[in-house]
């Protein structure tokens, strides 16, 4: 009697039994994320973690109550910092550094950002939990911005129509490389402090080479957000508003950059382009959407 | 600034972010054309290509 209780108790807890419809609907959303990212409709390198994470959370409600994996967790805070060393690591600054007036890009990068998204954190003073929320947000951001706002760029830009254009000696001698990154470290930390964390790891990341670093945080960091995306929390509107404004932003951002890039090519008779600036006007964008973010830290908390 | 209605109290904070955010990136700016002049490269130089 006492087996077949237990047997029955185990049938009850069954996940096809506990599941709800809107789980349901959230778990067929991930397969559709998957399927477009294998169709390449989507980028592999965040919405495979993603989707992963948002199924196993709405299959197994629990999952998501590890303390750890919650984006509110220390853990996760150090994992978007190693994030920017990373992208730091996997990023050329050199271009910046003999061409420093391509850090237009970098003011370009923060229109959006502050114009759409970071506008109501300012305006909201201390009523919404920014101490957790920025760290997130920007590295939600920063991860997308080479897939929304670069194309919005190259596609505001146009096509470069001078035959020739301008390029650097790849040579750089590393003492300048370095000199002119502790040169930024310290700018930085002098005006806006609270953006070293943000910055100051790029920066480092720069001088460094380790280029699978940051693959292998984004592809984590994507799993825990769709462990923490059970639809409980997606549909919470303040979430949905928020990458609304992100995914607003990032193409404002884009535009202006296309704008800013249209006007330098025309200076320069077509020698410099964004088309031929991805990865400066890449590396331009982070370090301003990182200034921004100490600056919003600052005036926020 | 209270008084003002809500979306200009939005603009009036983003345009102050932005310009303290700029400052910072125009100080780089400056921080890394003087760089330059103390360190020139000697190795630059402006190639046609096609």
């Amino acid at each position: 009697m006492i087996f077949i209780e237990y047997i029955y108790s185990f049938f009850r807890r069954l996940g096809i039994f506990s599941i709800s419809w809107q789980e349901a609907v959230f778990i067929v959303i991930s397969v559709a994320i998957l399927i477009l990212s294998f169709m390449k409709l989507l980028p592999i390198r965040t919405a495979v973690p993603f989707a992963v994470g948002m199924m196993i959370s709405n299959l197994a409600e629990g999952f998501s109550a590890l303390p750890a994996l919650s984006l509110n967790s220390e853990l996760i805070s150090l994992l978007i910092l190693l994030f920017f060393i990373g992208k730091g690591a996997e990023t050329d600054v050199s271009w910046i550094i003999r061409k420093p007036s391509l850090l237009i890009f970098s003011i370009t990068a923060q229109m959006g950002f502050f114009l759409i998204l970071a506008a109501p954190f300012l305006y909201a003073g201390s009523d919404l939990p920014k101490t957790n929320t920025i760290p997130v947000m920007i590295f939600i951001y920063t991860s997308l911005m080479p897939v929304i706002q670069e194309p919005v760029t190259m596609l505001t830009a146009g096509k470069p129509c001078a035959v020739s254009r301008e390029i650097l000696s790849p040579d750089m001698s590393y003492g300048k490389h370095l000199s002119a990154l502790i040169l930024l470290i310290i700018v930085s930390g002098l005006i806006v402090p609270a953006a070293l964390p943000f910055t100051g790891l790029y920066l480092l990341g720069c001088a460094l080479r380790f280029p699978k670093l940051s693959s292998i945080l984004e592809l984590i960091l994507w799993l825990c957000m769709g462990l923490s995306s059970h639809f409980s929390v997606i549909c919470h509107g303040s979430l949905v508003r928020l990458m609304a404004l992100g995914l607003l932003a990032l193409i404002t951002s884009g535009l202006f950059s296309g704008i800013a890039g249209r006007l330098i090519s025309k200076l320069t008779d077509g020698r410099l382009h964004p088309q031929y600036l991805k990865e400066p006007i890449n590396a331009a964008s982070y370090i301003g959407v990182l200034t921004g973010a100490g600056v919003l830290l600052t005036i926020c908390c | 600034m209270s008084a003002l209605p809500v979306p200009y109290q939005l603009l009036a904070a983003a345009a102050a972010g932005l310009i303290v955010s700029s400052l910072c990136i125009l100080a780089a700016m400056g921080a890394l054309v003087l760089l330059n002049i103390l360190l020139p490269d000697k190795n630059d130089k402006k190639e046609k290509t096609k």
